[in-house]
């Protein structure tokens, strides 16, 4: 869905990190497990290293 | 246009080299998930111009809105095709254009409707005289089958909102269950029996205009009540639409309630006014925090806080903002029943007019 619509709405190149679903059954200690393995992700979109 | 997009440029519709047989042309569409899962009318050209009549001389490429998700754009072109498909009469083509620049106004949050895992369906509630003479039922069995105005514009709506809309169950509608709404749901007021104004005129319109309002509803919940009582009725309507897991406690909704004509009647004997029942409805249905689910209580807190200032568990949460929010429509045939229509938190209805065309395509 944020593929679809960062293209109609005219940002085709947004970058995104994909989170797969769902996780409303996720403790909080593997949601937390989840958000860090996004963070190098994040960190090369944003054009930064992440910090230990 | 009615969105907060801005359009990109407008494709027309493709020609299609389709075999010249309903039956293969019905698995073409299933194929490509054109359809709602039942067979559809193919949009042939002469069947899209005969449609197109019914626009009341709009251009076949302007824009009506661009909806969401997909955010494509929704031409008068795009919606005539959807309405063959659907088996819609020309004349059902003008109140299906409002209906569809209804969905698009930023209060009635479409974007979340089309994507949430909720159950919403887009309910169309038509008023005005062109109601009767689109011979739209507002009477026996309204919001079930058998009118083919009701039925054909609802269908309408909803392959609109997955065809142009892009909402695609498991794609980008991520609905958990949907609900039988979601393949059509419309009907009219029972103007006629409602001792009050109707839907239209309370959102000031003129009585003699036409118009559709659109709804996000999560269902229906039929109320049997033989209570000849106005008080009595009301406490047991109270009672039906108080549930914990509710989308209207959490946001301050909008539900909706549709009074039958007996109902309608008890209800203004005992003196009460549309506002009265409204009033009446919104104090006995205020419910306690303690009674929700922690997690569900947690986001109303977030939701509210602005709303009602400090949320506790012994705070009493009104179902919507205002008595007002309070939905209310008489419509159905004889018989002891009304319907309560719980609706998606998040959404305002609209309301657009509409002007209806004769069969030359003509206003009339």
């Amino acid at each position: 869905m944020g593929r679809v619509q960062a293209r109609k709405l005219g940002f085709a190149t947004l970058p995104l990190v994909e989170i797969a679903h769902p996780f409303g059954l996720r403790t909080r200690a593997e949601v937390r497990e989840m958000a860090e393995g996004c963070i190098d992700t994040i960190a090369k979109l944003a054009g930064t290293k992440a910090v230990e | 246009m009615n969105s907060n997009a801005t359009a990109s440029k407008v494709l027309p519709a493709v020609l299609l080299d389709a075999p010249d047989d309903l039956d293969e042309i019905n698995r073409l569409y299933r194929a490509k998930r054109w359809s709602d899962g039942l067979p559809i009318v193919p949009p042939t050209p002469a069947r899209v111009e005969r449609m197109l009549e019914g626009a009341d001389g709009r251009d076949r490429n302007d824009i009506v809105a661009l909806l969401a998700p997909a955010f494509n754009a929704a031409t008068v072109e795009r919606i005539a095709i959807n309405a063959v498909m659907a088996g819609c009469d020309a004349s059902l083509v003008p109140p299906l254009l409002a209906a569809v620049e209804a969905i698009a106004v930023p209060e009635f949050n479409l974007q979340a409707l089309q994507a949430t895992t909720n159950s919403v369906a887009v309910w169309i509630v038509v008023n005005g005289p062109a109601a009767a003479a689109l011979e739209f039922n507002g009477t026996f069995n309204c919001l079930g089958e058998g009118a083919w105005a009701n039925a054909t514009l609802g269908r309408a709506l909803r392959l609109v909102l997955r065809n142009v809309g892009g909402a695609l169950p498991g794609d980008l509608d991520r609905a958990t269950h949907g609900q039988p709404g979601k393949y059509t749901f419309c009907c009219a007021e029972n103007e006629a029996a409602n001792p009050w104004q109707p839907l239209h005129v309370e959102r000031n319109l003129a009585r003699e205009q036409s118009a559709v309002t659109v709804i996000g509803a999560e269902g229906t919940m039929n109320m049997n009540s033989h209570s000849k009582d106005a008080d009595e009725l009301l406490r047991v309507f109270a009672e039906t639409i108080v549930h914990p897991p509710s989308n209207e406690y959490t946001h301050g909704g909008e539900p909706w309630i549709i009074l039958g004509p007996e109902h309608a009647e008890i209800l203004d004997r005992g003196g009460y006014s549309k506002a009265d029942v409204k009033q009446a409805l919104w104090e006995a249905t205020k419910m306690h925090g303690r009674r929700m689910a922690k997690r569900d209580f947690a986001r109303a807190v977030q939701s509210r806080e602005a709303e009602l200032g400090d949320i506790g568990p012994d705070t009493l949460l009104p179902i919507a903002r205002r008595a007002g929010d309070i939905g209310l429509i008489v419509a159905g045939g004889p018989g002891t029943h009304s319907v309560y229509v719980p609706c998606f938190g998040n959404s305002r209805a609209v309301t657009r007019t509409f002007v209806a065309v004769d069969a030359s395509g003509r206003a009339s």
